[in-house]
């Protein structure tokens, strides 16, 4: 496990256990209030779907996590870029923390995806350019992951990791498009910004309210997560200053 | 729609909520971990510094 420097916040000098942030309860209650609005939006708000019925409800999570695996994903890319840019340790740290917390929500796409798929297509995976894409952009991730905890040098490791995070990041488009750019059995993107996407306002709302509080859980994850970095990095120090 | 497609749906949600609050859980287990890590390292820091010399009055005495 590399363990990396960074400068130390507030939080990490008052190592109170029962101290929590401000920000991480304001985080929390509206984490807490979004999360039962967008359930009562989805499941009761929303209408049923005609064709596919309640099984269409998958879409409330399923997008809005998509839309958070692409977020997580671009923090990495960007957080790569500027460490190799700058060299400042923190851009790395962001970069690994968001592609972690990228990889649990593709993870989630794909299973829910794949949930949703059995009962509509028929089969509970097909080789269709969106599931491929989407499957190669976990594992270029994965594998991100793995390069950044199995290597010896942390230094070299963070540099590799960058690379390798920007290249995976063109893959990102390419999901985005596959539906666009290939004939697949994935529907074409609900919201459209020209022509509208066909949605009916209610279903809109719901998958609006949704977005908003998986966005908020990824604020929350990544502050926990990061600190958790800081936190390490402040045990190496206090070690070295033993001797 | 057939009810059977329900178990779909149930499975979904079940899988995302379990996901995210083991991930969360997992989280906040770390944190405690490497808070009191943090707590006992500066405990013994502090107690193997050297106490702190008071100072001597010199003789024109310090007020």
């Amino acid at each position: 496990m590399s363990v990396t420097s960074l400068p130390r916040t507030r939080e990490v000098d008052r190592v109170a256990p029962s101290a929590t942030p401000l920000i991480d309860r304001v985080l929390q209650g509206a984490l807490l209030v979004s999360f039962l609005a967008s359930l009562y939006l989805a499941f009761i708000y929303a209408p049923t779907e005609a064709v596919q019925g309640d099984v269409q409800r998958i879409f409330y999570f399923h997008v809005p996590m998509a839309w958070l695996a692409y977020l997580s994903f671009f923090v990495v890319f960007l957080g790569s870029i500027v460490y190799l840019w700058k060299r400042d340790q923190r851009w790395d740290i962001y970069a690994r923390c968001s592609a972690e917390i990228g990889v649990l929500f593709t993870t989630l796409v794909l299973i829910t995806g794949s949930l949703w798929g059995r009962p509509i297509w028929g089969t509970w995976w097909t080789w269709d350019a969106r599931l491929t894409s989407t499957l190669i952009l976990w594992a270029v991730y994965v594998v991100y992951l793995m390069l950044r905890s199995y290597s010896s040098d942390p230094a070299r490791g963070a540099r590799y990791g960058a690379i390798l995070g920007i290249i995976g990041f063109a893959d990102v488009p390419i999901v985005q498009m596959s539906v666009v750019w290939w004939r697949t059995l994935h529907p074409a993107p609900v919201i459209q910004l020209e022509g509208g996407g066909g949605m009916p306002p209610q279903m809109l709302v719901a998958l609006m309210v949704s977005l908003v509080a998986f966005t908020l859980l990824y604020a929350y994850l990544m502050r926990q997560r990061v600190q958790i970095e800081q936190l390490r990095s402040e045990i190496q120090q206090l070690e070295e200053s033993e001797g | 729609m057939p009810q059977q497609n329900l178990v779909y749906l149930f499975s979904a949600y079940t899988i995302i909520w379990i996901v995210l609050f083991g991930y969360l859980v997992f989280l906040q287990g770390q944190l405690g971990d490497l808070k009191s890590q943090v707590r006992a390292l500066r405990k013994r820091q502090e107690a193997s510094k050297p106490p702190v010399a008071q100072p001597v009055p010199t003789e024109r005495g310090d007020r």
